[in-house]
């Protein structure tokens, strides 16, 4: 039941983007791209603390290493713009595997705090290490034209740029949606019930809580490559403990372990970040006011709600 | 101890130390096919230790564990049960947001080895839906599957944790007080459940109500600060004066 009613409201928030690239003024359209985004990054995170429990607080390694890897890709190997996102990916892929293989087997408070630590030891080395990542100036690139069948576009066009992300963000959901809906949705989920549980069942948990932090981190790397070919730029600053604490945001305002409900709360961050701190410098002392007010009258979360009142 | 059925469960002379305090101290038992062995004893006699450490949860000091002549002393949970070995906890250890019908599927779907893992429908995987109805309804759940386990009476909710350790097929079922803290009609529904499953398996089980263990057991094993006091059928433990004295003198 629940279930069709959270596809329901994913497919309607993907139309609903797909109409609004066309009707949007420039600006907007710009601020609904980086939106389509972050929500790409907060689903993935989703995955790590809304199916398994795990709250990693270094997701800022994977969007820094995926818009550095794609970003990389194309001043040094003179890659393609779909080559340089699978460069991102894989390299954000690499990563996971290196820091999850060490962070999975620790119990909950020692997992945040090595994530954590892990993260900052990237932003350091990414400020040290000018000579590959630019430090804190970052790198410029200008992004090639790619071709389709029939056409040539170029990422320059705000529309195709748009679409472009969009594409990413339907082709994630829907992977996601596949994977809950499979075995392995259900022993996440059983993972983030009573990790000792299934232990009992005969599962050996670590395996399980690895590929759900590979996959979340995944995708937080395809989100800092859109985000670096978007922005055709990367610097030392997206490996900032700001952008580990994001998606924690995110999911916590939308509803965990709903994939799409953290899209809202990337939605609702970008719009407060946009048009509350034109008037207001620290916008974000009210937008922690409101996340404590959501949780307030929800620790679901705003979809987490929906869901509930609507299963009644 | 009836001689009849293989040897199931082994354990020799095994031991837990947590620091200076051996919880478990050199314990030797055996369980045999088709047996329901009990183990009794008061408060803190290392009974739940004991379980921890057959089931791989701890790690013992010392001795040796064998299942079904194999020896599993040191291996991982998942591993002993994949083996073999079911257990339930003290106290209810379900998955609350999830449902009856999932949290059986997990178990069930991980032994049968259906595969799929990461993008065939879990709910149309044929015989491990069929299997997981079958589990619901021999424990008597088969009118609550979708409902979630928080849902669930305290009652049903130990129901459902020997449903979950049914879920991967065990040999031997490792029951850690089951009535515990259920009514008496409830609990009685439990007994009979397990009287049934003893059927096709054998069934290690801590119990305080003597009762039950009169009912169910064949055997008993008797601990007390860690050590086997005493061993042997029910009518050879209840004429036993060590186990007199223990459980007579502390309730009086």
């Amino acid at each position: 039941m629940a279930l069709v009613d959270r596809r329901f409201f994913a497919l309607l928030a993907i139309a609903l983007f797909a109409v609004l690239g066309l009707i949007l003024p420039q600006g907007a359209r710009s601020l609904v791209i980086q939106m389509m985004i972050f929500s790409v990054f907060a689903m993935g995170y989703d995955v790590c603390l809304g199916l398994t429990n795990q709250c990693s607080l270094g997701h800022s390694i994977f969007f820094g290493v995926g818009a550095y890897g794609a970003i990389l890709a194309i001043v040094h190997l003179k890659a393609g713009v779909l080559t340089s996102l699978a460069g991102g990916v894989g390299s954000g892929l690499v990563f996971a595997v290196l820091v999850g293989i060490v962070c999975v087997r620790l119990s909950e408070a020692y997992f945040v705090i090595v994530t954590a630590i892990i993260s900052a030891v990237f932003h350091l080395l990414a400020m040290d290490l000018t000579w590959l990542t630019g430090g804190d100036d970052g790198l410029s690139v200008s992004v090639p034209p790619f071709a389709l069948p029939g056409v040539t576009l170029s990422l320059y066009q705000p529309l195709v740029n748009y679409y472009f992300v969009l594409f990413f963000l339907a082709a994630a959901y829907l992977l996601l949606e596949r994977i809950v809906r499979a075995p392995l949705g259900k022993i996440f989920v059983s993972i983030r019930e009573n990790e000792k549980r299934v232990r009992f069942l005969g599962y050996d948990v670590l395996r399980y809580k690895l590929i759900a932090f590979v996959l979340s981190a995944g995708l937080g790397s395809l989100a800092g490559a859109l985000y670096g070919l978007t922005l055709r730029y990367a610097s030392a600053d997206y490996f900032s403990f700001y952008w580990s604490v994001l998606p924690v945001v995110w999911c916590l305002v939308g509803g965990l372990g709903t994939l799409a409900g953290p899209w809202i709360g990337a939605v609702l961050m970008s719009l407060f970040q946009y048009y509350v701190s034109a008037w207001f410098t620290y916008y974000l002392l009210l937008f922690g006011i409101l996340v404590l007010v959501i949780l307030k009258v929800s620790r679901k979360g705003i979809l987490g709600y929906i869901l509930e009142r609507g299963g009644r | 101890m009836t001689a009849d059925g293989e040897m199931l469960l082994e354990i020799v002379d095994v031991s837990r130390r947590f620091g200076g305090l051996a919880a478990v101290d050199g314990v030797s038992t055996a369980v045999r096919k088709g047996e329901i062995r009990g183990v009794i004893g008061p408060n803190g006699a290392g009974k739940t230790t004991l379980f921890n450490v057959i089931t791989g949860e701890l790690r013992p000091s010392s001795g040796r564990i064998f299942l079904k002549g194999e020896e599993i002393t040191g291996l991982p949970p998942h591993a002993i049960c994949r083996k073999g070995l079911g257990r339930t906890f003290q106290l209810t250890f379900v998955f609350p947001e999830m449902t009856v019908f999932d949290s059986v599927w997990v178990g069930v779907y991980g032994t049968m080895k259906a595969g799929g893992l990461f993008f065939s429908r879990a709910d149309s995987l044929r015989g491990v839906k069929e299997r997981t109805e079958e589990i619901c309804g021999l424990v008597g759940l088969g009118e609550r599957m979708n409902d979630l386990a928080s849902n669930l009476s305290y009652g049903d909710q130990k129901v459902l944790e020997i449903a979950m350790a049914l879920s991967t097929g065990p040999s031997l079922l490792l029951l850690d007080e089951p009535t515990q803290g259920v009514g008496p009609k409830e609990a009685d529904t439990i007994v009979k459940l397990i009287e049934c499953l003893s059927k096709s398996m054998s069934i290690l089980l801590i119990e305080h109500d003597m009762d039950i263990i009169m009912r169910l057991c064949h055997n008993l094993t008797v601990l007390s600060f860690g050590r086997v006091i005493a061993e042997g059928s029910c009518e050879v433990i209840g004429s036993n004066d060590e186990v007199q004295r223990l459980y007579l003198g502390e309730s009086t």
